[in-house]
């Protein structure tokens, strides 16, 4: 997981370093996420708070390619009579396609559809587990051009995955990812 | 200390340790037994010189089987005419020979006689001119005191061929009893009167007693004689020292004789004897007496009607003494009947003798359960006399009360004075109650747990059991110390308890010792259950354990400390909790680490510091 986080970043700046002007996107949001999971949402809450970095690299006209790295990180109460403490992570590393269109003078909007790779872990009752899972996405953001290639807008997604975890010899089946809509803020390079 | 003699071993001619003394009587021997040969029609006396010289040297020479030629008598089984001697030495050391199995016909020789009495050492013995010298004086008696009886009214001289007399002889070998102080002569009748002897010396005085006793097998009364036959072996030269009134001569009030053999070149290689004949005032007393100067062969009578089964005793005392003085005083002294005289006689001997101390009294000593009574238990106590002193000793454990029956009060040693009647008197002794105490726990302390009462018991006689009673409860019986008993507080209910402690000795006697205490105790309800915890992907069972606390009496617990088994284990400590000295509180132990397929059992131990569990929990499966 190290390496891929690593390899992203290093892509990420390389290309920034390398591609001429006009060719980059780069923009984080800050979402709330609604878990797919019901029992992750009886643990941690039915909204999170989801950060999420993009880098977007545009390879004809109005299509780019992008990637991103997410965040999702929540304290819960166990279910049962003894109401203990438990912690949960996941990051989201992200890899897509997207669409940007114009619908005014200052007025985008863009489309995006990607796989991503949950990396989730649950600390509880002196216990750890983890693993991954690689699922999809899309995203939709409608976005306001501020001028010198800033701009901010909306963004709503979905995205989603699901894995059987082993867990004291009983399967369990989980779901990753969720609906997501946030605020978002970039800059076109 | 008694000697059996084996004379058998000596041989008289060649074997005889034979001193100067010894040297001049075997002198005196020879000369005798051949004047003997020569006057023999003409002597008249009781035995003959045959028989004198057989005892001579059965005695004095150690010769035990004599020559069946040589004596009259009635052979035994195997055709030897057996005699033998007791010999008893008293405490002067002077050596009494006790005739026993005579079987040959003699008189002053006779059963029950003794012979040859002398010390065993040196003594200082008294001079014609009132010096001393110290020599061993030795030869009393060829023969002293044996006794016949007459029914035709002779009081003596005894003859062995007169058919007035019946001479006490020829019944066997004798026994000792009274650890073998006493010679114990056969009874033999004679014309329907019974009759035996005991014969005894004191290891703790120095006198010799004769027992004869008399018992009428006849259906009608009979009047009887008791003669007395002696031969005092002093000759001639036999002097009457001394009686009982102050003169030398012997008359019927007198109650005792001294004699000698008297002084030859300012000494007497003889002892000084004494014969002690009766009490003052007896009812039996003499009816004639036959003392003389330069015979040896003296006699006295008594006079008896006895009743068909009665039985009485007459009583003799023969005083060997080194001096005449001596002599005198050791007669004055038995006459009064000192402890010493009566001992080894039983009560009901003491009261058959009947030519002493008419008049006199019994005083019987008795102990009672837990003692003993020290001295002379059967007393024959003139009228207005007094007693010796006994002396109650309690035995260990025990302690004297005093003195009951004919005789109150706690006198210790007791004399009784004045005896006017027959007493009994009985000493009361009573066991000392042993002593107990508790150790631990204090009294009005609080107590929790398992306590320990801790408990000393002691009494002399050894402690037999302890109890120990909480609120009047038997709860432990100890028989053996450590006495300590783990009290287990927690069966009670809080408030005060009465701790009792009873201690017995081995007599029975009790002790208590009682305290009372509080019990403040932990009391704590454990409950549980087995949750089911989940957390997004982690599930985890748990046994979560509820225990609420009561401790009324603020009882400093330290921990709790739980415990846990499997099924089939056994218990485990599983985990410690704080404890406090809280009135009440709750604690909640969640056990995370258990096997879902198998079922445990839990508890909770209640500490007090330093690790005593003074509570535990119920138990509890989960």
């Amino acid at each position: 997981m190290r390496k891929i986080k690593t390899i992203f970043v290093l892509i990420l700046v390389t290309s920034i370093w390398l591609l001429p002007a006009g060719q980059l996107m780069v923009n984080v949001s800050a979402n709330v996420l609604k878990p797919n999971d019901e029992d992750y949402r009886d643990i941690y809450g039915d909204s999170l708070f989801y950060p999420e970095l993009k880098l977007g690299y545009k390879v004809m006209k109005d299509f780019y390619l992008w990637g991103g790295f997410g965040y999702l990180s929540a304290e819960g109460i166990t279910t049962g009579d003894l109401e203990l403490e438990s912690k949960s992570t996941q990051t989201v590393l992200s890899l897509g396609i997207g669409y940007n269109g114009k619908l005014g003078k200052s007025l985008d909007y863009m489309l995006e559809i990607g796989a991503c790779n949950f990396n989730y872990k649950e600390e509880a009752m002196d216990m750890e587990i983890s693993d991954s899972a690689i699922g999809f996405r899309v995203d939709g953001t409608l976005a306001y051009c501020l001028g010198k290639g800033f701009y901010t807008g909306l963004v709503v997604g979905y995205m989603t995955a699901s894995d059987t975890i082993k867990f004291e010899g009983v399967n369990y089946d989980i779901k990753l990812g969720g609906l997501k809509a946030g605020i978002v803020l970039g800059i076109k390079l | 200390m008694i000697h059996k003699r084996d004379y058998s071993k000596f041989s008289w001619k060649s074997q005889s340790p034979v001193s100067i003394n010894g040297k001049r009587k075997l002198v005196t021997l020879f000369t005798l037994v051949a004047m003997v040969f020569i006057f023999l029609p003409l002597l008249q006396a009781d035995v003959s010189l045959t028989e004198k010289d057989m005892i001579k040297r059965r005695i004095h020479h150690k010769q035990f089987k004599v020559d069946e030629q040589a004596v009259k008598g009635k052979p035994d089984v195997a055709g030897i005419m057996a005699t033998g001697a007791q010999a008893l030495i008293d405490n002067s050391g002077l050596e009494w020979f006790i005739n026993t199995d005579i079987t040959f016909i003699t008189s002053s020789s006779a059963s029950g006689a003794a012979s040859e009495a002398s010390y065993t050492h040196a003594v200082t013995a008294s001079t014609s001119l009132g010096g001393t010298t110290v020599t061993t004086l030795s030869d009393a008696f060829d023969g002293y005191y044996s006794i016949a009886i007459s029914l035709d009214g002779s009081v003596g001289p005894v003859g062995t061929g007169d058919p007035s007399y019946y001479i006490y002889n020829n019944n066997g070998v004798g026994t000792t009893e009274c650890s073998g102080r006493q010679v114990v002569l056969n009874p033999q009748v004679l014309n329907g009167i019974q009759v035996s002897r005991k014969i005894f010396v004191p290891a703790n005085d120095a006198f010799c007693r004769w027992l004869n006793i008399f018992t009428n097998q006849d259906t009608l009364a009979r009047t009887f004689n008791v003669i007395s036959c002696n031969n005092f072996g002093s000759d001639s030269n036999t002097i009457i020292t001394n009686t009982s009134d102050g003169d030398t001569t012997a008359e019927l009030a007198d109650t005792w004789v001294t004699t000698m053999q008297n002084y030859s070149g300012g000494t007497s290689p003889d002892p000084r004897l004494g014969h002690v004949m009766q009490g003052p005032g007896a009812p039996n007393g003499l009816v004639n007496i036959n003392f003389a100067n330069g015979d040896d062969n003296p006699y006295w009578a008594y006079r008896l009607t006895l009743q068909p089964g009665q039985t009485a005793i007459i009583m003799h005392f023969g005083v060997v003494q080194p001096s005449k003085a001596a002599a005198d005083a050791k007669c004055a002294q038995l006459v009064a009947l000192p402890a010493n005289a009566t001992q080894c006689m039983t009560a009901t001997e003491i009261s058959q003798v009947v030519n002493f101390a008419a008049g006199s009294h019994t005083v019987r000593f008795t102990a009672g359960p837990g003692g003993i009574v020290d001295g002379n238990k059967v007393q024959l106590v003139p009228n207005g006399g007094r007693c010796t002193p006994v002396t109650a000793v309690p035995n260990t454990g025990f302690r004297f009360i005093g003195w009951t029956g004919s005789y109150k009060g706690t006198e210790n040693p007791l004399t009784i004075k004045n005896v006017s009647r027959d007493m009994v008197i009985r000493a009361i002794f009573e066991n000392q109650a042993p002593t107990v105490a508790i150790n631990a726990p204090l009294e009005g302390t609080t107590v929790y747990g398992i306590t320990n009462v801790d408990v000393t018991a002691a009494d002399d006689s050894g402690i037999c059991r302890v109890e120990v009673y909480v609120d009047g409860v038997l709860l432990y019986t100890s028989r053996s110390a450590p006495f300590t008993f783990p009290w287990d507080t927690t069966a009670y209910a809080p408030g005060t308890h009465t701790i009792r402690v009873v201690a017995y000795d081995a007599a029975g006697a009790q002790a208590f010792d009682q305290i009372t205490v509080t019990v403040q105790n932990v009391t704590l309800t454990l409950t549980g259950a087995r949750v089911y915890e989940s957390a997004w992907i982690i599930h985890r069972e748990y046994a979560k354990l509820d225990w609420s606390v009561t401790n009324p009496g603020g009882v400093p617990v330290s921990k709790y400390v739980i415990y846990r088994k499997a099924a089939g284990g056994s218990y485990q400590q599983l985990a410690e909790v704080t404890g406090s000295s809280a009135t009440s509180a709750n604690y909640t132990y969640n056990d995370k680490y258990l096997n879902h397929t198998v079922t445990y059992s839990y508890k909770v131990d209640v500490i007090v510091a330093p690790d005593i569990v003074v509570n535990t929990s119920n138990e509890i499966t989960l």
